[in-house]
């Protein structure tokens, strides 16, 4: 399969940098770096059809919209959006990133993460609201690993089936 | 490109000039790039990040001399934020994508500390907005000049942000750069680097200082190398030029507000000290006399135990009172003064299961008075200071009870509200009330009028303010004279 690209965006300190690291070397870092500009990390998804390259692009959370004023979403074939359970806001801007998202790059899967569920569990409301912008949403650990693995799979399934078709 | 060869460009400080097929892979790499390097394997810093830039890349093919900028990129494993601007462009001639990738660590410092700065200074956005811009027009403007010399002076080829090239000696009319380039390479000519690198010496970042167009001027930091055209038989100078004004005024500007910050703090970190000292040595002072008034008053009341008038033994009583009542003012200023000190420790806490614990600490006092605790909401994780979100429960408990309606039985309500408008926590009591437009509750010694049969020093909700505030929440009164009050918790 062709190289994909994969756009990670959402609000600042909600566990991207995590997110790709454990995705990329499965592991979890407790120092907290803000990422400036972007961060690029090839990752190989193993598939039932094969090997899935993907390269993700770790942005820096204070884009917010403005991620698709620069280069960096172009040309992406899919996104991993994602919020702090914690943090409402990071909810409503996650919801407005995957909206945008749909606008820019209709018809491409995106994914909305509820990252750090170690701490706190999502609300009926916030999972509602959620799901009413985007099919695919996953509850995520970055920090004890949990649903990472499977979200980036379903993502892949998602951008594979598109391609069938 | 076509005039300098790529061994060249390395040596002038790019990291590597890479030739892609159109899969992204690396068909050829020089320079550190060809260390990473794995023929056929797309993982290369340049080839990562084309990937799904198939229309810019078709742009480039159709517009030759256009250029694909890619900044801010960050690469590797070791989290360490190297930046990297990635560059393609289309040759024409060899029918191949040519793609430049540079690494400028000055500039990782730059704008990490700028985001440092922005963030202590509470207008993150604005600034780094700004920062952003001004980065942007540093970064523009470098690497500037690559040139290449014949040693009597003439200029064998210029590149103007190493985008397109000139074949001749004379200087080209126009450039993106603002430095006037003919007055740049004449100071240049005249330098003591223009001798050290004919003289085989090889120069690195050594200040240069020239006019820009618009009569500034400007620092450039200057590389250069002197190479031998083997196949002819002559030797050539290889310079580039990179203007740093902008880079070091910003780095200056940093330190200099850095210090300023410094001295602030430890201005801070004194009086607060001193302070504390002043805060331990008033209580002390004023809690000896207190308790001496209290063990002279039972000595009094001992001596005359069997033949005290009802008027010695009243006003001993009301002695002992003002004493005790005394000595509490004194523990609560303290008390608040430790908490407005105190630097709080971050952890996952569920406030209605400290409000659950405080409850059982109240719970004698709360059954004397046949008090009813309630809670709704579910209750929700808050990153807090288990000792500061004690202060303010056991304070707003102690004051409900104290504060009750004797008329009526304590109805105590804990509730966890999400929606809108965020988080929230309200703690509700159909006490005494006030009139929450007319008093500041939350300042201390304010005590309500009207309240006098109360015991208190009038500094409990001032606890709760400063621990609210620490935490870098908010807390409101609503409250009605007669009705009850409501305290709501938020968390910003």
């Amino acid at each position: 399969m062709r190289v994909k690209k994969i756009l990670l965006a959402g609000s600042a300190a909600v566990g991207k940098t995590s997110l790709s690291r454990r995705l990329k070397f499965g592991s979890f870092e407790t120092d907290y770096k803000s990422t400036i500009g972007v961060q690029l990390h090839e990752l190989r998804i193993e598939m039932d059809s094969g090997t899935f390259p993907m390269v993700l692009w770790d942005t820096d959370g204070n884009f917010g919209e403005a991620i698709f004023d620069a280069v960096y979403a172009k040309g992406s074939a899919a996104a991993i959006l994602v919020c702090d359970v914690t943090r409402p806001d990071t909810v409503v801007n996650m919801i407005n990133i995957a909206k945008k998202f749909s606008e820019v790059f209709p018809g491409r899967p995106s994914m909305c993460i509820i990252n750090k569920i170690d701490i706190a569990e999502p609300s009926a409301s916030m999972l509602e609201e959620i799901s009413q912008q985007s099919d695919h949403v996953a509850l995520c650990s970055a920090k004890e690993g949990t649903g990472v693995q499977e979200a980036i799979l379903a993502l892949a399934e998602q951008i594979a089936h598109r391609e069938r078709l | 490109m076509n005039y300098l060869d790529e061994k060249s460009l390395v040596d002038l400080g790019l990291l590597g000039v890479a030739t892609l097929n159109e899969n992204y892979q690396v068909t050829h790499a020089n320079g550190d790039l060809a260390k990473w390097l794995v023929e056929g394997e797309i993982a290369t810093e340049s080839s990562l990040a084309l990937v799904g830039m198939e229309e810019e890349l078709e742009s480039l093919r159709l517009e030759p001399g256009k250029r694909l900028n890619l900044p801010d990129l960050t690469f590797g494993e070791d989290q360490q934020q190297h930046f990297h601007t990635v560059n393609a462009l289309w040759d024409d001639k060899a029918e191949r994508y040519v793609v430049l990738t540079t690494m400028v660590s000055a500039r990782e410092n730059y704008l990490v500390s700028a985001t440092q700065l922005a963030r202590a200074k509470h207008f993150f956005d604005e600034q780094l907005l700004i920062e952003r811009r001004h980065f942007k027009r540093i970064y523009e403007n470098s690497p500037q000049l690559a040139v290449c010399f014949r040693e009597n002076g003439s200029v064998v080829a210029i590149s103007d942000d190493l985008q397109s090239g000139y074949m001749n000696s004379s200087l080209p009319e126009s450039s993106h750069s603002d430095l006037a380039e003919g007055h740049v390479l004449r100071v240049l000519a005249e330098s003591d680097i223009w001798d050290a690198v004919w003289g085989g010496e090889r120069v690195q970042s050594t200040s240069l200082l020239a006019l820009n167009s618009a009569g500034e001027w400007r620092n450039l930091e200057v590389s250069g190398l002197k190479a031998e055209r083997a196949s002819l038989g002559y030797y050539e100078a290889y310079f580039t030029l990179i203007d740093v004004t902008e880079r070091n005024r910003a780095l200056n500007n940093l330190q200099l507000r850095r210090t300023e910050l410094e001295q602030i703090s430890e201005q801070l970190k004194t009086s607060n000290h001193r302070f504390e000292q002043f805060a331990t040595v008033a209580a002390h002072d004023l809690l000896s006399p207190l308790r001496r008034i209290t063990r002279l008053s039972q000595i009094i009341g001992e001596e005359f135990k069997d033949s005290a008038s009802d008027l010695l033994r009243s006003t001993l009583e009301e002695l002992n009172k003002s004493a005790y009542q005394g000595r509490k003012l004194v523990n609560d200023v303290m008390e608040l003064s430790r908490v407005a000190a105190m630097s709080s420790k971050h952890e996952s806490l569920m406030p209605g299961e400290i409000m659950r614990i405080v409850e059982d600490e109240f719970r004698f006092d709360l059954e004397e008075i046949g008090a009813v605790v309630t809670y709704s909401g579910a209750d929700v994780a808050v990153d807090a200071d288990e000792t500061l979100l004690f202060q303010i429960y056991r304070n707003l408990v102690s004051n409900a009870i104290k504060y009750r309606e004797p008329t009526r039985a304590l109805c105590l309500k804990h509730s966890v509200i999400e929606d809108d408008s965020g988080l929230r926590i309200e703690v509700a009591d159909n006490g005494r009330g006030f009139d929450s437009e007319k008093y500041d509750v939350f300042g201390a010694f304010v005590r309500l009028v009207g309240k006098q049969d109360v015991q208190g020093t009038g500094i409990g909700l001032a606890i709760v303010k400063e621990a609210v505030d620490t935490l870098g929440w908010t807390i409101s009164a609503d409250a009605e004279e007669g009705l009850g009050a409501t305290f709501t918790v938020r968390f910003n």
